[in-house]
Formats: structure tokens, C-alpha cells, sequence
């Protein structure tokens, strides 16, 4: 019994770093753009969140997240239209970088502005301690939830890339750009979908963060860690990979806390660290 | 849905490198040309250009008498001129069939997953797989599938024969002489002089960047050709 909840804490935990991870791993795959704002995404993502709901208390979850996703993507596609979109005109993938390093920069402080450094956490009411019991297994409903979303996002990302038009066009023109242009393709439109769809997973993961833990406007850079060990492990662009390294991390985490209660996040970089040896020794670092 | 090709006085540069010296040619409705030329002659550089990928060029292309946008890829793939470019560059993370349907246009035309099958057969055996996993001959009769699935007017097909065995050679000009036969218009880039002249109406030959000789493709060989390819004085 034990051993299933744990699994079911690690699943869940995973779930939410593969969110965590997947906007990264979108637009380092696709937009060749390492986005270090990607963690202040996450923070804005769960302020937003935190924002509807003292507004309007009763506003139902699903809402909350439609709501935390189309904010966050169409500050994704500001930012890619106003600044990314023309450091990527430059051969050095460095410049669109540093350009994201000043963007996170900006939107970190420009959070503390307006609502204050002070952590703050979702109101989701009774959410937090209701269960559910499956056939004499008692499982608490946020994780579940949590879980689900995570599921059904990376599902319904995996068949947006892989069955549709506008994925064929994003997958085309990652390998190729020059001659998807030629099919005609419009790149920049097509940067711009990515970089919503970027943000608006990062906004996600942020408000199933905010529902289990507190935020504050400094919470970014740490999201950030976790995203980047996240799409490493699972592999530069691997929608699949970014799932599978979540769930490795999350697992480790959770039953790496279960023997050494004050141990946080050593493990999980620890695990992170020894991949990353042992793929440098296999000679498959790239 | 034939349409006439005109290029006046151009030239192109790569940076500071002039690739192409005030080149003239014209091409009729439904006329195909074989363009040859030693390596570094300019005919990739005019291929790229037409598709609006070399934008640093002087000088007057106009397609049906309307004038090409500079640098402009989809104007290029809107006007009906589409690329089988050197090397293939497929899209290795899409399938085979998916390949065809990125390449699908708004453009009207007989071109559609059945015809394109209908004409490469086996690409219809693995329109599941990866193009990476395909022969050379393959990849090469995908590419040309791709290009179609626009529908153009005029089929740009850079080294069309590179690094095929002369068996998969003629199966591609096989192809491409029904292609023809349904009106697309060709400008065929080959190292092999003769098969080109035998699949056009028209053959020039670029020198440094120049036109160096030109004038109706059939019964063209690279012997004929051999002092307006590499610059040399034939012995008499």
C-alpha cells in the first residue's frame, strides 16, 4: 500500500516537472532558442492563476487554467514577435539567449512591482484535502488532478505536433527552415504559435504549482533548474523525453524524501549528475 | 496553367562573390531547359534565386510577364515555381507521406497524394516511413514529389541525378518526362550533359556565372559542349 502511494506521489510530482520541462524543450527543439524567461513564465502563469481566483473565488479550475494559458502565450507571442523573432535573425544562438536573459530579468521585476515579493499561494478551498478512493485505495484529489492535467497536456500536445497540419509545419520547419519556407510556410507565424504554446504550457505548470506550493516572484530561476534537467535528460525537443526525465525526477524526489526527509531536490540533481557522467562515458554527451 | 519564364541582364551575388553575370534566357509556356554548366558555374545560385532564396540580385525575371518578388520564397511558391533541391533536403522528422503534404499548396492542379503515388508507386509502399530510411533513388523521387504536391508551373530540379546508379537515373527521367507530358515546365541542373538535352527543349550552358552557350537541347552532348563548359579553346 505504501509502495503504490509513493508511486502515485512520484507520478504525480513527475507529471508536474515534465510540464515544467516541456515548454523548454518546445522551444529549444523547435525555435533553437534556449528561453531563460521560461521559469518567470511558470511564476506569471501561477500569479495569474492567484489573480482570477481572489477576483472571482468561484471561478471553476478549468476556467482558471484557460485563463493562465491564453495570458501567458500572448505574452510568449509579444516577446517572440518583439524582441526573440530579431535575435534570431543573428547566426549566434548566444544573442537570442542574452535576449531572453534580459526578459526574464524585466518580467521578474515587473512582477514584484505589481503584486509584491511576498509568496503566495492558490485559495483551491477544500481541494487540497479531498480524496478519493478507488476500490480501497484512498488517493488525494489534487495530485490526481494534477496528474491528469499533466497527462492530458502532454497528450494533447503529442497529437498537435504529430496529427495535424500545424504540427507537420512545426516539425518541418525545424529540420529545414530554408525549405519549408519554400513550401510555403510562414515562419514567423509559426515561431509565434510555438512560442504561445510554450508559454502557455509554462502558465499551466505554474497553476497546478501554485495549487500545491507557494510562489513568489523570485520562484522562476528555480522552475528554470528543474526545466533544464528536465529537457537535457529527456533529449533537446523530445515532447516524449520531456515526460519520461519529469517522471524520473519526480519519483526520484518523492522516494528519495521518504528516507532522507531533509534532503529537497539533492537527489533529484544528484540522479541528474550521474546520467549526465554516464552518458559522458558512453561517449553520447551530445 | 503553362506559363513563360524571362530572365534579362542578371546578376547575383553570394556576399562579396559575383555569382552570376548578366544572364539572359527565356523559356515559352510548357518548354523545358537543361541547364549545365562545371561545378561553380552559377546554375544552383539561378535556381535558388528564382525560388527567392538568393535575394542580393540585379537585373529583370518576370514569370508570365509579371516580375518576381526579390527574396521572397512563398511569392516564388505562389507564382508557381517550386524546387527539388540539390541533396534532396527532405524532412527527416515527417513521414514520407506527410513530406507530400507539407509541400501541398493553395495552388490549384492535377498534383495530389493519389497522382504523386500514381507516379512513384513506391513511395506509396512507405508513405509510413522515415525518408532517412528510403534508397537514394527514393529520397530523389520524394523530393520531386514534394515539389509537385505545389502544383507548379516550372520544376526547378537541382543535380537531379547525384549520386543515383544509372538504373535509378533513368527510372527519375522517366518520371520526369511524364511530368512534362502533363504540361509542368523543367529546368534540369545534371552533370550527365546528354540526359538533360535529351529531357529539354533548350540547353544553356553558364561559365562563371555567364551564359556561355545556348540553344536547342536535342542531340546536345557534353562533347559538343566541351569548350563552353570549361572555358577552353576546342582543338580544330
Amino acid at each position: 500500500m505504501m509502495m503504490i502511494e509513493l508511486l502515485f506521489q512520484g507520478l504525480t510530482l513527475g507529471g508536474l516537472y515534465g510540464m515544467i520541462g516541456v515548454g523548454l524543450a518546445l522551444s529549444f527543439g523547435i525555435l533553437r532558442v534556449v528561453n531563460l524567461a521560461q521559469g518567470e513564465l511558470i511564476t506569471i502563469g501561477a500569479f495569474l492563476a492567484v489573480g482570477m481566483i481572489s477576483l472571482f473565488p468561484a471561478l471553476p479550475l478549468a476556467l482558471v487554467l484557460a485563463g493562465a494559458f491564453l495570458g501567458c502565450a500572448a505574452l510568449g507571442v509579444a516577446m517572440q514577435a518583439l524582441a526573440v523573432e530579431r535575435a534570431m535573425a543573428f547566426r549566434d544562438p548566444m544573442v537570442a539567449m542574452l535576449v531572453t536573459f534580459g526578459l526574464a530579468v524585466i518580467l521578474r521585476n515587473a512582477l514584484v512591482e505589481s503584486v509584491g515579493a511576498n509568496l503566495r499561494g492558490l485559495d483551491i478551498g477544500g481541494l487540497g484535502q479531498a480524496r478519493v478512493t478507488f476500490g480501497g485505495l484512498s488517493l488525494g484529489l489534487l495530485p490526481l488532478l494534477t496528474l491528469g492535467i499533466a497527462l492530458l497536456s502532454f497528450g494533447g500536445l503529442a497529437l498537435l505536433i504529430f496529427r495535424t497540419r500545424f504540427g507537420r509545419q512545426v516539425r518541418a520547419l525545424s529540420d529545414r527552415p530554408e525549405i519549408a519556407e519554400l513550401m510555403g510556410i510562414r515562419i514567423r507565424r509559426v515561431h509565434a504559435q510555438v512560442a504561445a504554446l510554450s508559454a502557455g504550457l509554462a502558465a499551466l505548470a505554474g497553476v497546478l504549482l501554485a495549487m500545491r506550493a507557494s510562489v513568489s516572484p523570485f520562484s522562476g530561476v528555480a522552475h528554470l533548474l528543474i526545466a533544464f534537467e528536465v529537457v537535457v535528460l529527456g533529449g533537446i525537443g523530445s515532447i516524449r523525453g520531456a515526460l519520461g526525465a519529469g517522471l524520473l525526477l519526480g519519483m526520484t524526489q518523492v522516494v528519495s524524501a521518504r528516507f532522507d526527509g531533509n534532503a529537497g531536490l539533492l537527489y533529484v540533481h544528484l540522479v541528474f549528475f550521474v546520467i549526465l557522467v554516464l552518458r559522458a562515458i558512453s561517449g553520447r554527451l551530445s | 496553367m503553362t506559363i513563360s519564364l524571362r530572365i534579362d541582364s542578371l546578376s547575383a551575388w553570394h556576399d562579396q562573390f559575383q555569382a552570376l553575370r548578366d544572364v539572359s534566357l527565356a523559356l515559352e509556356p510548357g518548354q523545358s531547359l537543361a541547364l549545365v554548366g562545371a561545378n561553380g558555374a552559377g546554375k544552383s545560385t539561378l535556381l535558388r534565386l528564382l525560388c527567392g532564396l538568393v535575394p542580393n540580385w540585379q537585373g529583370e525575371i518576370t514569370l508570365d510577364g509579371k516580375p518576381l518578388a526579390r527574396g521572397n520564397p512563398r511569392a516564388a511558391s505562389s507564382a508557381g515555381l517550386a524546387l527539388v533541391p540539390e541533396g534532396r533536403l527532405l524532412f527527416d522528422s515527417l513521414t514520407v507521406e506527410e513530406n507530400l503534404l507539407v509541400g501541398q499548396s493553395a495552388r490549384k492542379g492535377p498534383w495530389d497524394l493519389a497522382t504523386v503515388y500514381t507516379l512513384f508507386p513506391v513511395l506509396a509502399e512507405r508513405r509510413l516511413q522515415r525518408p532517412s530510411t528510403l534508397s537514394g533513388g527514393q529520397q530523389q523521387m520524394l523530393a520531386i514529389g514534394r515539389a509537385l504536391s505545389a502544383n507548379p508551373d516550372i520544376l526547378l530540379c537541382d543535380e537531379i541525378s547525384l549520386g543515383l546508379s544509372p538504373l535509378v537515373v533513368g527510372e527519375v527521367y522517366a518520371a520526369l518526362a511524364q511530368v512534362r507530358a502533363q504540361g509542368v515546365s523543367l529546368v534540369i541542373v545534371d552533370q550527365d550533359v546528354s540526359r538533360a538535352c535529351a529531357a529539354a527543349d533548350q540547353v544553356v550552358c553558364l561559365l562563371e556565372g555567364r551564359v556561355s552557350h545556348q540553344s536547342a537541347a536535342q542531340g546536345v552532348t557534353a562533347a559538343a559542349l566541351k569548350a563552353a563548359y570549361f572555358g577552353v579553346a576546342t582543338e580544330q
